[in-house]
Parts: structure tokens; sequence; C-alpha cells
């Protein structure tokens, strides 16, 4: 009986093993759930090759930007949980969606976080011409002429919006907020002079800071990691006496069911990747050195978040 | 600056990089000439085999085919009606009837011609007046943007033949298909009926390939046995000469302007460069009322003004780092991947690359002639066939097109249900040109418009603040003006017949 | 039928399209706001409806305008407009041209239905060979070997080139 008992073990435990060991031998493919060319999917391209290397296998990026990114989330939660479809998205963009919009999908919870590979605050810009050299020097002109002072965001319910309205509710600041329709639109009114202060994504614009046109005022995390030691000292809202970090770590999620020795082998694989030379070589030419999360850091990271959104929502974003 | 451009010359003759260049530009007309599938698409999909690439042949590869889909998208507007690239929809009007008579080949002359003489004009002045154009681009605000949008709009009696009332209807359902979706200010749903799909309303290749691709099939099924061919059987492959391009100068100068000054401000581009131009040259004809008949200067000055915004776009992207299209942001994309920094100092960081693309830009343009004039009897020589073979085609790869422009199946069945409505609408004459016109212009001035006030906090005389809006808003009334008289000059002919 | 009701039939046409285009304009009004968010003014006085519902008003006015044109033309004209009797002849005329515009339609919603679920060489091959069918062909043997060069080329360039997750 034993016997028996033992062989089917055997058998079992070697058939597993027969299974999982040919994981992965066939392409994976990463959803980004935004268009081509936009910053998580440049930052995605950058990742791929060495994730590809990594995993052994080959790696397509496909783009699915319905739904104000919330599509490529769906299709990912809808697909087979069996490591070969994954997302690639912010964990702010993630949040931004569930918390501010009704979604079949929640941030924490619906996917399960694989582990993360670009960190990047959003700070805060303004043109030379404007003369500002500090955040607390424009609220102060802010709020003696509320509704007056212009801060671009890249649209609304997103990271930008969450910390224009943290500035505006915590130091009463009393901005008129103005939501382009992308990155792209705030960054040609920022290189123009349109508007009194930005609020990006850092590393955008870095180009343009370096070169002196525009300044760094404020950030919503720290700037350590990013390659222009000028600005790594900057300010965050936390030392100004803003309760909140706003920043956007891009991470990759797999469908809900994943078995764990997928998900331990692609943390593996990431890890790998998120810290190899050719990754660091781009994220340096991108302006920020990379960091890696593992799945269960990456996890306590959005449930951070997640509450610094939800506190902001519920002071100040609600009617 | 000229060293520099001789050397990007010298670069481009590298054997590598030159052959990249020619296929980027072959694939380009092949991809653009398939209805459904756009440049941006296939840049993408180019994308990962570039990355084994340096950086130059990597963005030689996609200017080819950024240059190359912009005349392909022609080829089937002309032969098909069925526009393989957005701003090919206005060289259909004409195209497509001058195919009916015969003229096909004549058609594809005319608009390969212009697609050259539009790229090399607009390549002249990107590179002699590089700082004007990023000027242009940097100063021209959103309030001029949505300024020149409706200056689009109010050309709509050039695209309609006839009935007016028609063609504002159709304009006006245009606006409101262009409105489904976010609204870009507030983020607030507008008619999306709850459903997830629509949150970012139609979109825009499913809205093309729908209202010009299906509907259109669905319309010609009716011309399936009545005549055998889609291209009359009285041609021959008869091409223009030289001399009949060039005395049709009025049509590619001022396709050739609007390209160079609208196509340099990022977000109008392409789409209402060739509106503008083909509104502007019907109204300044001798015999506008051949126009949407099958008159060549329809289809010349589009498609110059079309490849006339190539080099209006690049010179934003390269020196400001700011995309005037979606190709060029995916360009934008690929030069972080290759190791550059775009932004203002691109110029002097990756000097090589930079006038390797312009360089390289000027020779797609010169490859893209060539390869098109000797394409043209191929083209013909496939769409002859019986309609009853080509339609299943373009209805196949009207629906992939659609797929691929999402990745996701909704958009193909938006493109279904916008090709039956466009088919009813041109069923009783309905132009459907005018509801595309609305779909792309109408969410341009919206969202200007708002962010306009939004900057001026509220400010309507923001519109007349500087002199280029004072300009527009003055052509803007003239031309209001012009068609109310002309429809009150048409309806005293009309009584007295 | 004479010119006369050939043309009353087609202003016939032309008020129901009036309807519709009604129904789609002052259908506006309803649907501006499925989320039933509040209308707050942004500057300048324009909120997120202030376009669209200007626009679904313009619509309503010229749309009003088409459908009582078209209306006093038909009332005007002196033929007698029996609804059921221009559909049967309608039908009767047109019967395979009408057949062709449904079948193409119904093709496409199953083709699109179809994708990602059945491999896609097949799903093209079949649509091809149903649509050459549709479309009144009958030489079996070219459309077979269409189909499946057609469908062979489609999979090249759109599975295998562009990769397309079908």
């Amino acid at each position: 009986m034993r016997n028996i008992f033992l062989s089917i073990t055997f058998i079992i435990f070697g058939f597993s093993q027969i299974v999982l060991a040919d994981y992965p031998d066939k392409a994976i493919r990463i959803i980004v759930p935004y268009k081509a060319g936009g910053g998580t999917d440049t930052i995605a391209r950058g990742f791929v090759g060495a994730f590809s290397k990594a995993a052994g296998v080959d790696v397509v990026i496909t783009n699915v930007n319905g739904g104000a990114g919330s599509k490529g989330v769906i299709q990912v939660q809808k697909a087979k949980a069996d490591g070969y479809t994954l997302l690639l998205t912010g964990s702010t963009d993630m949040i931004g969606l569930s918390t501010f919009r009704k979604m079949p999908f929640k941030a924490v919870g619906s996917l399960d976080p694989v582990g993360a590979i670009y960190t990047t605050p959003t700070y805060i810009l303004a043109h030379k011409d404007r003369g500002y050299t500090s955040l607390e020097e424009v609220i102060k002109k802010s709020k003696a002429n509320p509704g007056k002072l212009t801060a671009g965001i890249g649209g609304k319910f997103g990271a930008h919006d969450v910390l224009a309205n943290a500035v505006n509710g915590y130091k009463n600041a009393g901005f008129r907020i103005i939501a382009y329709d992308g990155g792209a639109s705030l960054k040609k009114a920022t290189i123009a002079n349109e508007i009194d202060i930005c609020i990006i994504h850092s590393p955008v614009l870095l180009n343009e800071v370096k070169a002196g046109l525009l300044n760094v005022i404020g950030t919503g995390g720290s700037l350590a990691n990013i390659t222009y030691p000028k600005i790594q000292g900057t300010k965050t809202l936390r030392e100004m006496g803003i309760p909140a970090d706003v920043g956007v770590t891009r991470g990759l999620w797999a469908p809900k069911g994943t078995p764990k020795d997928v998900i331990k082998k692609l943390e593996k694989f990431i890890k790998a990747a998120a810290t190899s030379e050719k990754f660091k070589k781009f994220g340096n030419n991108f302006g920020f050195a990379p960091k890696y999360y593992s799945s269960k850091a990456f996890l306590d990271l959005l449930n951070l978040e997640q509450g610094v959104y939800t506190d902001i929502k519920g002071k100040f974003m609600s009617k | 600056m000229f060293e520099g451009l001789i050397g990007g010359f010298a670069n481009c003759f590298d054997p590598i990089n030159f052959t990249l260049l020619f296929l980027g530009t072959f694939l380009g007309l092949l991809v653009g000439a398939l209805p459904g599938l756009s440049s941006p698409m296939a840049i993408i999909i180019l994308l990962p085999v570039t990355y084994s690439l340096e950086a130059l042949p990597a963005l030689l590869v996609m200017i080819g085919v950024y240059v190359g889909t912009k005349l392909g998208g022609s080829f089937s507007a002309i032969l098909l009606r069925t526009p393989g690239t957005p701003a090919s929809a206005c060289t259909a009007i004409d195209g497509f009837p001058m195919a009916e008579n015969g003229q096909a080949s004549l058609a594809l002359g005319y608009a390969t011609y212009s697609s050259f003489f539009g790229g090399l004009t607009s390549w002249i002045i990107a590179v002699t007046c590089i700082p004007i154009i990023s000027a242009v681009a940097l100063k021209s605000s959103n309030a001029d943007i949505a300024l020149i949008g409706i200056m689009g709009l109010v050309m709509v009696s050039a695209f309609t033949r006839g009935s007016m009332l028609k063609g504002f209807i159709g304009v006006c359902i245009g606006l409101l298909i262009g409105s489904m979706g976010m609204d870009k200010s507030d983020a607030i749903e507008r008619f999306t009926f709850g459903s997830l799909d629509l949150l970012t309303g139609v979109p825009f290749a499913a809205a093309l390939v729908g209202l010009f691709g299906f509907s259109v099939v669905l319309s010609d099924l009716s011309l399936m046995k009545t005549t055998s061919q889609l291209i009359t059987e009285k041609f021959k492959i008869e091409l223009p000469s030289f001399k009949d391009f060039c005395k049709r100068w009025r049509a590619w100068s001022i396709g050739s302007f609007f390209g160079a000054v609208v196509g340099a401000i990022p977000g109008v581009g392409a789409d209402g460069a060739t509106w503008l131009a083909y509104g502007t040259v019907k109204n300044n004809s001798k015999n506008p009322e051949k126009f949407g008949l099958g008159e060549p200067d329809g289809v010349i000055a589009p498609e110059t003004a079309n490849n006339g915004t190539t080099g209006g776009a690049m010179v934003p992207m390269l020196t400001l780092g700011i995309p005037g299209d979606a190709s060029t942001a995916i360009m934008i994309g690929a030069l972080y991947l290759h190791g550059l920094q775009p932004g203002v100092t691109l110029m002097k960081t990756g000097a090589e690359v930079v006038y390797g693309m312009l360089a390289g830009l000027l020779l797609a343009g010169i490859m893209m002639f060539v390869i098109a004039m000797g394409a043209i009897r191929f083209f013909v020589y496939i769409l002859r066939q019986h309609r009853s073979l080509l339609f299943p085609f373009v209805m196949v790869f009207a629906t992939l097109g659609a797929y691929a422009s999402y990745n996701e199946i909704f958009p193909v069945y938006a493109a279904i249900f916008l090709g039956v409505f466009g088919f009813l609408m041109e069923e009783r004459g309905f132009p459907v040109v005018t509801i595309v016109l609305g779909v792309i212009l109408g969410p341009i001035i919206e969202y200007n418009t708002r962010i306009a006030l939004q900057v001026a906090d509220a400010n309507w005389l923001t519109f007349i603040d500087t002199w280029p809006r004072i300009i527009i808003l003055g052509t803007i009334i003239f031309l209001v003006f012009n068609e109310v008289k002309q429809g009150l000059i048409r309806e005293k002919l009309s009584k007295t017949k | 039928m004479n010119k006369s009701q050939k043309i009353k039939a087609e202003l016939f046409k032309d008020i129901i399209m009036g309807i519709i285009i009604l129904s789609i304009s002052v259908g506006c009004f309803f649907t501006y706001n499925p989320a039933d968010a509040p209308l707050e003014v942004g500057t300048g006085g324009m909120t997120f409806a202030t376009y669209p519902l200007a626009v679904a008003s313009l619509l309503t006015i010229l749309g009003l305008i088409y459908l009582l044109s078209s209306f006093l033309k038909y009332i005007k004209n002196s033929s007698k407009f029996d609804l059921l009797f221009n559909i049967n002849n309608a039908v009767k005329n047109n019967k395979s041209l009408y057949f062709k515009r449904l079948g193409s339609v119904v093709l496409l919603i199953i083709y699109a239905r179809m994708i990602g679920e059945i491999n896609f060489f097949i799903s093209s091959m079949i649509f091809l060979f149903t649509a050459f069918y549709l479309f009144e062909r009958r030489d079996y043997l070219k459309m077979s070997v269409l189909s499946v060069l057609g469908s062979g080329f489609l999979y090249a360039l759109f599975i295998y080139f562009l990769k397309l997750p079908i």
C-alpha cells in the first residue's frame, strides 16, 4: 500500500515537474494598455529585450489602448492564468482607473502583481521665464491671487490630478487646474510657457531641465535616482507638509490564479531583467535609474499608493 | 547646417541605410494602400525588428514607411473609394470619379506627382526654416488650432455637391459621433451608454473603415452586375506629363502652403491640412462645379498638402521632442530606445542622426515617386478585377485594420455599424465625407476651445488676441459670407429656370 | 410605376430618414450624461455638455427643416403611395441586391465574432469563399484557390508578420 502511495506521489511529482519545467516554452505576450510611443510603452519596449533574454523565449508587446487604459487590463484579467499573458502598466494608472471610475477590476486584488521595474515620482516644473525657484514660492503667490495661477496636468483622474489636488487641498493654494489631453500636449504647453506650473511624471522633460529651459520646483517623491544630480535633492511634498507620495511605478501583473511556481519563475526573470546592464542603460538614457520590486514589495507599494489616492479623493475630489 | 546635411546624405547612401530606407518606403506604399492599415500601425510592427539595428537605420525605415503610407493611402482612395489612411480621405472625392471615368492612371499619376512635390517643398521649407517652423509649432496655441478647425468645418460646403442642408446635417452627425466618450477636459462620459468600450469614444480607425470602407462596399454592390470592372474598359495607362502638372500650379502651390504651415502645428496635422487645401482650391477655382466629378485639381491639392506635412511634422519632433502626429510620436519612443534623448538638445547631442533623418526624408520622397510611378500599372491591373473578387478582400482588410487599431474586437463592430449607417445616409444623398469631416474636426475644435478658455481664464477675447487669430477669424467670416452669397445666387438661378 | 410615383417613393424614404435624424438629435438630450455627473461649469461658461448639446440642437433644427420640406413635397406630389405595394415591388426588383447587402453585413458580423474563437486561417477561408458565393460567383475552382491563397497571405501578413493577438 505504501509503495503504491509513494509511486503515485512520485509520478505526480515527476509529471508536475515536467509540466512546470516546460514554462516558458512559447512566446510570452505583454499587454500595454496605452498606445505606442507613450511613456509606459517606451519603458516596456526598453525592458522587453532583457526580459526576453532572461526568460529564454520571445516576448511580444501588444498595445491595447481602448477605454482609457482599462481594456488592456480587462484583457489580461480574462486571459488564461498560465503565465503567457502579462500586463505592464503603471501602479497609479491602475489605481486611478479603479478609484475614480466604475471598473470591473480593482487595482489590488483583481490581478496578481509579479514585480515592478521602474519607479518615478511625479514632479513639478516651471518655465525659466516665470522665475519660480520653489513650490512654496508659487503656492504663496497663488494664495494671494486665488484662481489666477495655472497648473497643467496630463489628464484628469490620474497621478497628476491627485498631486494637483493634494497641493490645492492641503495648502489651500487655489491653482486653476487645466487638464490637457495627454503628455504630449502638456509638454508643448510647458515648453511654450503657456502655464505657470506643469505637473508631469519624471523624467519626462528632463532634457529641457538639463538645458536650463525649465526648473524643477517640487516633487511628489524622492528624485534621488534621477540622472541629473542637480535636482536630486528637490524638496518632496512630504517635506513640505503635504502627506502624499505621488508617482508611478511600472510593473507587471499576471491574471489571478496563476500557479505559484510560474509566478516564482516570472519573478526571477523580472529581477534578472530589471537589474540587467541593458535595462540600466535604457533607464539612464530615459532619465531614471531602474529599481526592482519583488511581488511582495510591489503589492505593499500598491496598497500604500491606493491609500494616498483614497485619502485625497475623499478629502478634495468628491462633490 | 549644410555640412550637417551633407553628412546626413552621405550616411543615407551607406548601402544598409539606403536599402532599409527603400524597403521602408516600399512597405509604406503597400501598407498604405491596404484599406484599414495605417502608418502608425506599420511603424509599431517594425519597432521590434529595428531593435537590433543602430539608431539611424532604424529611424530611416520608419521614415520610409511614414512617407510611403501617405501616398499609398491615396491609391486605394482613388481606385476603391476606401482611403488607406485618414489623410487620404479627401483624395477620394475627385480621385474615385476620375477612376470611374477611365482616368484611373491619370489620377494615380497626379497623386504621385503631387505627393512628391508636396514632400519636396515641405522638405526645403523645413530644412531652411527650422527655427521658423519650431516657432510656429511652439507659438501656435490652442486658440489658433480651434480657429483653424472651425475654418475647416466652414469649408464643408466645398464637399457637398448640391444640398447644403444635407452637408450640414452630415457634419453635425459627425460632430456628435466625435464627441462620444470621455470629455477631454472633465473626463465625464458622454453618449457612452454605460459601456467601457465607448469610454474613449468611437475608435477613429473604426469610423474611417466603417464610413469609407464598409459603406462603399455596401453601396457599390449595386454596380456589380452593370459594370463588369472597377474601372471602365476603355482606358490605357495614361500618365500625366510633367507639363500638365506644371499647368496646374495653383492647386499644388496652395496645397504646399497648407501642408507646410498646418503640418507644423501639432495636433492638426495632415488630417486638417488636406481638407483646407481642397476647400481653398475649389473656392478659388475657375470651374468649381467640376469638383467632385473628377477634377484633377481636386486630387492635386490634398495630395500635395498630405505629403507637405511631413517636413512640418518632423521639425518639431526633432527640435522640441513634440510629436506632430501618431507616427512621429512612435518615432520619439524609438529615439529613446536607441539611446537618444528627444527634446530641445537633440539637434546637438544627436546631430548625426537628426541630419541623417532629414536627408532620409528627402530620399524617401524620391524613392516613393520612383516606386509609385512604376507600381501604377500593377495597382491598376489588380484593381481591374471584378468587384465580386475584390470586395471580399476589401472587407477582410477593413475588418483586420479596425481590429489592429486597438487589438480587440469592439472597433470592428463599431465599423460595421457605422458602415451600415453611412450607407443608408449616402443612399439618401448625404455625403459620407461630411460625417468624416465632423468626426475628425469636432474633437479638435472642442478640446482646443476649452483649453484656450481655461488658460485665458474664461476670457473669450483670447480668440482675437494675436494677429494670426484675427486673420483666421476674418477668413472664417469671409468664407461664411461667401457661402451664404453663393447659396442665394444658386437659389435665384434655380428659381429663374 | 411612373416617374411621379417613383419620386413619391423617394420622398417617403426621405421622410423616414428625417425621422431617424430627429430621433438621433433628440435622443442626444437623453443620453449625453450616462454617468449622471453633475454639470460643473468650467471656465468660459462651458461644461462638458455645452458642445454636444449645442450640436444636437443645431441638428434638431436642421433635421426639422429637412423633415418638413420632405413632408411638404410629399403631400404636394399628387401620386398615390401604397407602402406595402412599394415594399413588395422594391424587394421583387432588387431581391439579389438586397440579399447581397444583408448577407455582407451578416457575414461580417459572424466573421468578427469568430476572430479569436476559430483559427484565423480557417475563418478567413470560409469568409472569402462565402463572400464570393454571395456575390454570385460560381467558378468554384477559382473561388477555392483564391480563398486558400488569400487566407494564406492574410495569415502571413497579420499573424506572422504583424503578430496580431488573434
